[in-house]
């Protein structure tokens, strides 16, 4: 008898290795952009955030954008080759929070280097609501607020995903609402998002928000393998 | 390695309509299976059951001994080839790339074999597979779905745009490959009459329901065409079932189903009336034709 091949692990591998690819393309083109702009707007006068706060928003819609996709592109071409759909959920979870880790550690490291060789460029680069180059604590706790965060959207995106896919527009567009309520407390529980309607009234400590942002993880983790577990394989 | 299925009473519903209506049926291992229908009789949503691609709404299912939904074992050694022109167009990879890329998935992925079956169906590797032809895609796709050589291998009307010469080279192709490394297929058509060779049994649906499902000879043994006068054909055939009737001047001819004694072909013969063969071609169309056609 032949051992599973399609395994959690083996999907996971597979899935970061492609998602990596669109990633570093993502990020390269973010780069580029930030490069431009940061050359025109920084001189000795002016100074211009730095690539973390800059690219933030976006590397969370690219999160947002790939968990839509998954359904429709990794998703179908999985149970074509014979994959489970349990399988496929584990395998996916493993790779989007391995993405999310990926994403983060990327751009502060892109961050920190650029912050090294903006002196010898002429530019002058600032944090400026996300720090973590003040103290390591600060370092930690912005890089696990931003890596919850990318995880979260992406978690977001794969639900709206799948419920087009099982339910059609009518309940696909309906949890495109529900999805912008979860942005909302997402924005709450971590401030670092753009997505923050209601954090001028609202703030929570830390102490509080994390807890509460990993059930929300826990949340989307049930209602998507809700949606996917028996989902039938359209063709 | 080959699997047997077994359906106990299955159905599938799509809200108020019945696709599959409680139909029971087993598939012996390592035979070629030729599953007739027409259009809507129930064919792609049954074959989406048997690949796990669905739940079925009712009934039970055993393949190899096991329910298939989200069964591992069984999902992985279960190819299910249906028509996929339009994810192909989305295909940017290299034929030969993919190909190679199934052994990653399949446990049985022969790749000397499929890049063998490639150079037959002129397919060339080097070609992104959203550049192939209609008849092309399809060639891919077989090639797929005969070097997997899965236990359980499903082909859907898996010609689709592939010219008479291809089919013919496909249709031999399952034929050998099988006669090599028998495993389980299900060969889904309505082109019945090029490919009634390939089946080993029959099992034909209609309405979501079994028509019949015996061995490819049985079913043809039991269809047969009478010609003679109209009066004695009216006379000698007024206890059988007939599926159609042609009258040309004096002549009829009709097209029965059932077993014929000894006794009653003896008398037709001494009758002078003629007695024929039909092709399951001919069964399939006149068994399936509705009230209204």
């Amino acid at each position: 008898m032949s051992s599973i091949i399609l395994s959690p692990k083996k999907i996971a591998r597979l899935l970061f290795m492609e998602q990596v690819k669109w990633t570093i393309w993502f990020l390269s083109f973010m780069f580029v952009i930030y490069i431009v702009v940061v050359t025109f707007a920084s001189g000795p006068h002016s100074s211009f955030i730095d690539l973390t706060n800059f690219s933030n928003g976006s590397s969370g819609i690219y999160m947002l954008i790939i968990g839509i996709l998954t359904t429709s592109s990794f998703f179908y071409y999985y149970m074509q080759q014979g994959a489970t759909r349990k399988n496929f959920f584990l395998g996916t979870i493993i790779s989007s929070a391995l993405i999310a880790i990926a994403i983060t550690v990327i751009l502060i490291l892109l961050t920190f280097i650029l912050q090294f060789i903006s002196g010898w460029a002429g530019w002058n680069i600032h944090g400026q609501e996300l720090d973590f180059t003040s103290s390591f604590s600060a370092f930690i706790y912005t890089f696990v607020r931003l890596a919850i965060m990318h995880l979260i959207y992406f978690l977001i995106g794969w639900m709206i995903g799948l419920t087009f896919y099982r339910l059609g527009w009518l309940y696909g567009l309906l949890s495109i609402a529900c999805s912008i309520l979860l942005l909302a407390i997402t924005g709450i529980l971590i401030e670092v998002t753009h997505f923050s309607f209601f954090t001028n009234i609202i703030n929570l400590p830390a102490f509080i928000a994390t807890p509460l942002s990993l059930v929300l993880i826990v949340l989307l983790f049930g209602v998507n393998y809700r949606l996917i577990k028996d989902v039938t394989v359209k063709i | 390695m080959s699997f047997t299925v077994e359906a106990i009473d299955v159905s599938v519903r799509y809200k108020d309509f019945t696709a599959i209506d409680q139909i029971s049926f087993q598939l012996e291992a390592g035979k070629i299976h030729g599953l007739l229908g027409r259009n809507g009789a129930g064919k792609t949503t049954l074959l989406s059951v048997l690949s796990a691609f669905r739940k079925a709404d009712g009934g039970s299912l055993i393949i190899d001994g096991e329910d298939p939904f989200e069964n591992p074992r069984i999902m992985q050694d279960t190819i299910f080839i249906f028509d996929q022109q339009k994810d192909l167009e989305y295909t940017y990879d290299k034929v030969g790339d993919m190909l190679k890329e199934m052994a990653y998935f399949r446990p049985n992925f022969d790749e000397t074999y499929a890049l063998e079956l490639a150079k037959k169906f002129k397919l060339p590797l080097n070609k992104k597979v959203n550049h192939l032809s209609r008849g092309k895609k399809s060639a891919f796709q077989a090639i797929i779905g005969l070097a997997s050589r899965a236990p359980l291998t499903i082909f859907d009307e898996a010609y689709l745009g592939m010219d008479a010469p291809t089919r013919e080279i496909f249709y031999k192709e399952i034929l050998n490959d099988q006669e090599e490394h028998p495993r389980t297929i299900i060969f889904s058509t309505h082109l019945v009459s090029e490919a009634d060779y390939l089946f080993d049994e029959v099992l034909m649906i209609h309405n979501g329901k079994i028509l019949l499902q015996d061995t490819n000879e049985q079913v043809i043994s039991k269809g047969f065409s009478l010609t003679g006068s109209l009066e004695q054909i009216d006379a000698f055939s007024k206890d059988l079932e007939i599926l159609n009737s042609q009258v040309l001047g004096g002549t009829k001819s009709v097209m029965v189903y059932g077993e014929l004694s000894e006794q009653q072909r003896n008398a037709a013969n001494q009758a002078g009336i003629e007695i024929g063969v039909l092709s399951l071609h001919d069964l399939f169309v006149h068994l399936t034709k509705e009230e209204d056609e």
